[in-house]
């Protein structure tokens, strides 16, 4: 796991990377460590970091703005922050999770331990960098997620798409449960499905409320059938 | 036939009497200077009589002679015999019809010999010369103990029965009285609120008024309750002119206090016309008369102008003055001794209810910079609490705890001395500077610690027992490191400097936080300005100057205190 720690304070930052250090043992990628998040760009630029933890004094408005760019890249974020009161909305940016301060190694653990597996709290915008600036998709507006090698399309309900760096895995990670993966190349709402269609060559598809047929992923339609007869 | 022929001349006397000598119903007496013998006095003989107005008999310290025809009212069958009712200044003894009715002290043709009478006096009529109709009353006089040059000495002629007249006079003294209590409690009430009052100026004036105002009225009844002999009669006219000047000095002075009047000229503006007017102006009611019309005037002026001014409380005295005025116009020279109390009773109460609301905003006032100077307080605990600084800090303890305890027991020192002073200093309305240079310097500590390099705090020329508000340079510490980042050791600066120019003399401290890196020079994001600005406000009233800026060296904060 490549790790990248944004703390501007040295004692905080100490802290931080020595117990991350402790968590992934020795043989793990070199631990970054930047004082803002400024100088972290050049480096999350290069989309060879996993999970940035990011201190941010969130108490102004200017601390939203620099969440919601860093969870419109591809990588997870974890919060770490001593404005607790604002844990809801950074999770609602699409944080993997919000750690307050001051916290314990096991708090920490626990939160790197929820990479690769699901968010603490699912998200509900998926912030994507668009044109310059970050906008904020309501995950409601988005029919159907289509992956795109590294990146993720969000289908939107109303017409046109929305690029996400984040890959599907990594969207799958933070999206609430009723998100499917139906197919190497899909996510899918459960709710959204109407009904399951064999289609020629004992391919199965689904259609959407909307119309929409995708098609299913052979290993994964067992799985599908016991959600859709839950 | 011996009793009808006594009637009959009677008749024919109090006839003849009734044709020679001028009536008081007309305002009209006959006097004679010269002290003349009994028997000719009384004998309708007219040689050497003047007429003169009633209101104006003024025959020097006589003795001398008076007569007049008083009219004696119908009256029921069986109603009591009718009494005279005289006021004379003056000793007088009295004849009715021819017939001796009593005197009043002793008539005398020098000061030695004369017993002074009283000022008010009834006489019974006799029962058989009482019928109704006109009768004469002759009077000898002697007034060797006036004193003074009055206009008229004959106050009141007057027939009727005896308790009804007993009533006017009360009734005359009714509305004076009424007042009094009144009066005099409102005035012990004013007075014993001057010490706790801000507004003591208007509180002992407004009490002080109240005062003279009782003893006005005092001093008008003084005449109805006393019946004092007639040489005191000026006496107590002195008295009651120089209170009735008081009063109107002290009503528009009053009115210009409790609206806080710019102008002090103002004040003794009607002091001085009515003193001018008082100069020329004869006889003592019309000088009562023009001083209490110029008080009202200028105090009429100046609560319009107050009112101008969106003083609160003025539509209010200026409805009582507006009954004043009223009341005055309607009856100028009685003024003083009957409307003025009706008056001057509800202007009173007006001014009483306009100070206690006045009184009633100052609390308010009051409260709410009590109020105030506790969100100020909490603002100041709630920022030592700030999730980002407390935080942070507890984060930066845990890091020493793991790793060196002894680091981590200095940093607990650093922080409990920072929360130490906080907690001492957050109720004050100033501290001494020191004591604010000390949790600055406890504060620099605990983010030196946090930060991992070391900080300073240089002053030069600074009086340290000189008062800042709590939390002052804090603050400003604060919005530093809130909009820099102190990664090396830093230095800030506090210069303070006495100027001593013009008429007070004013501190000056410039506050110099140097650059660091990051987000560059701010003043802080709003709350720890407007904090600075309320605390200075509390400490320095409308006296304090704030200006701040980016320099090169880093952000500079002047303040200006007085000294």
């Amino acid at each position: 796991m490549r790790l990248l720690i944004v703390e501007d304070e040295p004692l905080a930052a100490r802290r931080l990377a020595r117990l991350c250090e402790q968590w992934l043992g020795p043989g793990a990628p070199p631990l970054r460590v930047c004082a803002s998040l400024d100088e972290a760009r050049a480096q999350l630029a290069g989309r060879d970091v996993d999970v940035l933890l990011l201190d941010l004094n969130l108490s102004g408005e200017d601390g939203f703005t620099l969440l919601a760019e860093a969870t419109a890249g591809a990588f997870l974020t974890v919060v770490v922050s001593a404005n607790t009161d604002q844990a809801l909305r950074a999770f609602e940016l699409g944080v993997l999770d919000f750690v307050p301060k001051p916290y314990t190694p096991e708090r920490l653990a626990l939160a790197l331990g929820r990479v690769g597996s699901r968010a603490a709290t699912p998200l509900r915008t998926l912030a994507v960098r668009k044109g310059g600036g970050v906008v904020l998709v309501p995950l409601d507006s988005v029919a159907y997620i289509q992956g795109a090698g590294d990146y993720a399309e969000l289908v939107l309900r109303e017409g046109g798409t929305e690029l996400s760096e984040k890959s599907l895995e990594r969207l799958e990670q933070l999206l609430p449960a009723d998100f499917f993966r139906i197919h190497r190349s899909y996510l899918v709402r459960v709710t959204d499905i109407r009904e399951l269609v064999a289609s020629e060559g004992s391919r199965t598809s689904v259609d959407l409320r909307d119309g929409t047929r995708l098609p299913v992923g052979r290993s994964r339609l067992p799985l599908l059938r016991k959600r859709l007869e839950a | 036939m011996m009793s009808s022929t006594l009637l009959a001349g009677v008749l024919a006397l109090s006839l003849s009497a009734s044709a020679a000598v001028p009536s008081v119903k007309e305002g009209q007496v006959q006097v004679h200077a010269d002290d003349l013998p009994l028997e000719v006095a009384l004998s309708g003989d007219t040689h050497g009589w003047r007429t003169v107005d009633r209101l104006e008999v003024n025959e020097g310290t006589g003795p001398f002679w008076l007569r007049t025809q008083v009219e004696v009212p119908a009256r029921e069958a069986g109603a009591p015999t009718p009494a005279l009712a005289l006021s004379m200044l003056g000793s007088w003894e009295a004849w009715w019809d021819g017939s001796p009715l009593g005197r009043n002290g002793q008539v005398g043709r020098t000061s030695a010999e004369e017993v002074p009478g009283r000022i008010d006096a009834q006489l019974p009529l006799p029962p058989e010369l009482s019928a109704p109709g006109p009768h004469v009353l002759t009077m000898r006089v002697s007034a060797h103990r006036l004193g003074f040059q009055p206009v008229g000495t004959l106050h009141r002629v007057q027939v009727g029965e005896a308790v009804a007249l007993a009533q006017t006079r009360m009734f005359g003294l009714l509305p004076a009285l009424c007042s009094l209590g009144a009066l005099v409690l409102m005035g012990l009430y004013h007075l014993a609120r001057v010490r706790l009052t801000r507004d003591a100026l208007a509180t002992l004036l407004l009490g002080v008024l109240c005062l003279c105002a009782a003893t006005l009225v005092l001093l008008e009844a003084w005449r109805g309750i006393a019946n004092y002999l007639y040489p005191l009669h000026p006496v107590r006219l002195r008295l009651l002119a120089g209170t009735v000047l008081a009063v109107a000095a002290l009503l528009p002075a009053t009115v210009h206090a409790a609206f806080g009047e710019p102008r002090r000229w103002l004040r003794w503006m009607g002091l001085g016309f009515g003193l001018l007017s008082l100069a020329f102006v004869p006889g003592f009611d019309n000088k009562q008369g023009v001083a209490l019309g110029t008080s009202l005037v200028v105090s009429a002026l100046l609560v319009v102008r107050a009112r101008r001014r969106g003083e609160p409380g003025a539509w209010g005295a200026l409805a009582g003055l507006v009954f004043s005025v009223a009341l005055y116009l309607f009856e100028p020279w009685g003024f003083s001794d009957r409307g003025f109390f009706l008056a001057f009773g509800g202007l009173l109460l007006w001014l009483t209810v306009v100070h206690a609301q006045q009184q009633r905003r100052q609390q308010e006032r009051l409260e709410s910079a009590t109020r105030a100077a506790e969100r100020l307080q909490l603002e100041l605990l709630k920022r030592s609490l700030q999730p980002h600084f407390l935080m942070n800090t507890l984060g930066a303890l845990s890091e020493w705890v793991e790793t060196q305890p002894a680091q981590a027991v200095r940093f607990i020192e650093a922080l409990g001395t920072v929360y130490r002073h906080l907690l001492a200093v957050s109720g004050e309305r100033t501290i001494p500077l020191s004591r604010e240079l000390e949790l600055c310097r406890a504060h620099l500590d605990v983010m030196g610690c946090r930060q991992g390099t070391a900080f300073r705090l240089k002053t030069e020329g600074v009086d340290l027992d000189a008062p800042v508000p709590p939390a002052l340079l804090h603050t400003l510490l604060e919005n530093a490191f809130s909009h820099n980042r102190y990664v090396s050791p830093h230095t800030f600066r506090l210069q303070g400097s006495l100027v001593t120019e013009g008429a007070q003399p004013r501190r000056h401290y410039a506050f110099l936080a140097p650059l660091g890196t990051g987000k560059g020079p701010g003043g802080g994001d709003g709350t720890g300005s407007r904090y600075l600005r309320a605390r200075l406000e509390e400490a320095f009233p409308g006296a304090w100057g704030l200006q701040d800026g980016p320099t090169e060296e880093g952000w500079m904060t002047r303040v200006e205190v007085p000294a």
